[in-house]
């Protein structure tokens, strides 16, 4: 290889390591560029689910609310009311008829009430509605529906470690929800709930014996409800499953912990 | 001489200071420590050799064959570890694979004495590799955005100095190349990228160390908030 030849070897290849070298800084900077321009979008689309959580977390706080006031309705109407009926006709028998006898089984009643306005008082605290964990809630919400009479209703509903406070407010409000479906809906006779803790996995299930879903949707019922739940679920990281049948529903949830 | 000189001292400092860092080195950095720690001792061994022999082919290709399959190995397999991904699991095999296979291939390279002009594809190939990884971790970073601006992310930082180290021994090798097939007239080229070579080894790996080692985290980040 003559002097000329090998120069022009040597400036080619001191050119283009120059030009790898700028290529590389080029790269990095377009790197550093597209990394900002992604996360002012992730940053935007974080604040927006932000908002968005923030919204429906108030939504559902709301909607536990009126749906407990419902529930105090009911109760003043159907369960106190009653027994005030009740006792005033027994006072009425105890002055009409002179039996003072009759009065036991006037203090009886007005036990029963006092007993039942204790715990609905109880029930409305404040504090204990806000240190209810995921399980008392669904215990509570079992025992309302058995009281109806309607379900044959099966529970294994396990203590599991506390939730953050939205996410059991929003797993307590889906929950309610697919409850108040059947209820409306399903045209069901029997009932399972379970909620139980698998390491850091939350499962909760609920199946009904019904007529399904497509059935409910063929009598005119409107989905948007069930889009609803699982944007709710979505918004904690939990995912819904719905498997429905002419033979019934399942429901199951699957909340992770530290997702 | 003098560079020799000079490389033995820089691989000291390295030396003395990755085992003075050891303990305090995150699990999933050790694997860099390892590659870094078998670089400096692999050139000191070298030096004292020559010193003793003189260069001998033989001598410097069993040392630095044995060096390059264990640390291209060891850096492939930190990227696979750290940052847990299907294309990167096979930038592992893949290079493992390739590298020792450039050496079954080319097993006449050992019987080699005092012969340069014949030189062994396997640190091309192991460059080939970790450039490939580095590209694919600066995808993930691309692809996994979050809250963190990237230039305060060591690992983005880590990732591009092993990148730009890989493509300037590439080019360095190429230099090297010209030098020992006698086609520089002059070795001032040659030994300014020598140096520059040392100067960045040396600062790659205190950059390492500095980064990986717990025991330093206060000062990358006033580093980083300079």
């Amino acid at each position: 290889m003559n002097s000329s030849q090998f120069n022009i070897e040597l400036y080619i290849y001191l050119i283009s390591s120059i030009g790898i070298f700028l290529l590389m800084m080029i790269f990095v900077v377009f790197v550093l560029i597209l990394y900002s321009r992604r996360q002012k979008q992730y940053l935007e689309e974080t604040k927006r689910k932000e908002m968005e959580f923030k919204h429906e977390l108030s939504t559902v706080q709301h909607e536990v609310l009126d749906n407990l006031m419902k529930q105090v309705y009911a109760e003043i109407h159907d369960n106190l009311g009653q027994q005030a009926a009740v006792l005033k006709l027994e006072l009425h028998s105890i002055e009409k008829f002179k039996k003072p006898e009759l009065a036991l089984g006037a203090i009886d009643t007005l036990n029963g009430l006092i007993e039942d306005m204790k715990a609905l008082s109880v029930s409305l605290n404040p504090q204990v509605v806000k240190s209810k964990n995921l399980s008392e809630s669904l215990l509570f919400e079992v025992k309302r529906l058995t009281k109806t009479g309607l379900f044959k209703v099966e529970c294994n509903v396990e203590d599991i470690d506390p939730l953050p406070t939205d996410v059991t407010l929003i797993l307590y409000r889906v929950a309610q929800e697919l409850l108040q479906n059947i209820l409306k809906h399903s045209k069901a006779t029997e009932l399972k709930i379970s909620l139980i803790e698998n390491g850091n996995e939350v499962h909760l299930e609920i199946e009904d014996n019904g007529i399904g879903i497509e059935a409910s949707k063929k009598e005119g019922v409107v989905s948007t409800g069930l889009n609803n739940l699982a944007k709710r679920c979505e918004l904690i990281s939990a995912k819904l499953n719905l498997s429905s049948s002419n033979k019934g529903t399942i429901a199951k949830i699957i909340y992770i912990r530290g997702e | 001489m003098f560079l020799e000189a000079i490389g033995l001292l820089v691989n000291f400092i390295i030396l003395l200071f990755i085992v003075y860092f050891f303990n305090s080195i995150r699990k999933e950095y050790r694997p860099l420590m390892l590659v870094l720690l078998l670089g400096a001792f692999t050139n000191v061994l070298q030096i004292v050799l020559w010193s003793y022999e003189g260069i001998n082919f033989l001598v410097y290709n069993i040392i630095f064959i044995a060096y390059t399959i264990i640390a291209f190995s060891l850096l492939l397999y930190f990227f696979k570890n750290k940052f847990q991904d299907p294309i990167l699991k096979g930038l592992f095999y893949g290079g493992i694979a390739a590298i020792i296979l450039s050496v079954i291939i080319r097993d006449y390279y050992f019987d080699l004495i005092n012969d340069s002009s014949k030189s062994t594809p396997t640190p091309l190939i192991g460059t080939i590799f970790i450039v490939a990884a580095c590209l694919r971790v600066l995808f993930l970073f691309l692809k996994r955005v979050d809250s963190v601006v990237l230039y305060k992310k060591l690992d983005f930082w880590l990732v591009l100095i092993i990148m730009y180290y890989f493509v300037f021994q590439f080019v360095y090798l190429g230099y090297y190349n010209f030098f020992y097939a006698g086609l520089l007239k002059s070795s001032i080229l040659f030994d300014a990228f020598e140096y520059i070579h040392h100067i960045y080894y040396f600062s790659v790996s205190l950059l390492i160390v500095i980064y990986a080692s717990t025991k330093s985290k206060r000062l990358t980040n006033s580093l980083l908030h300079l």
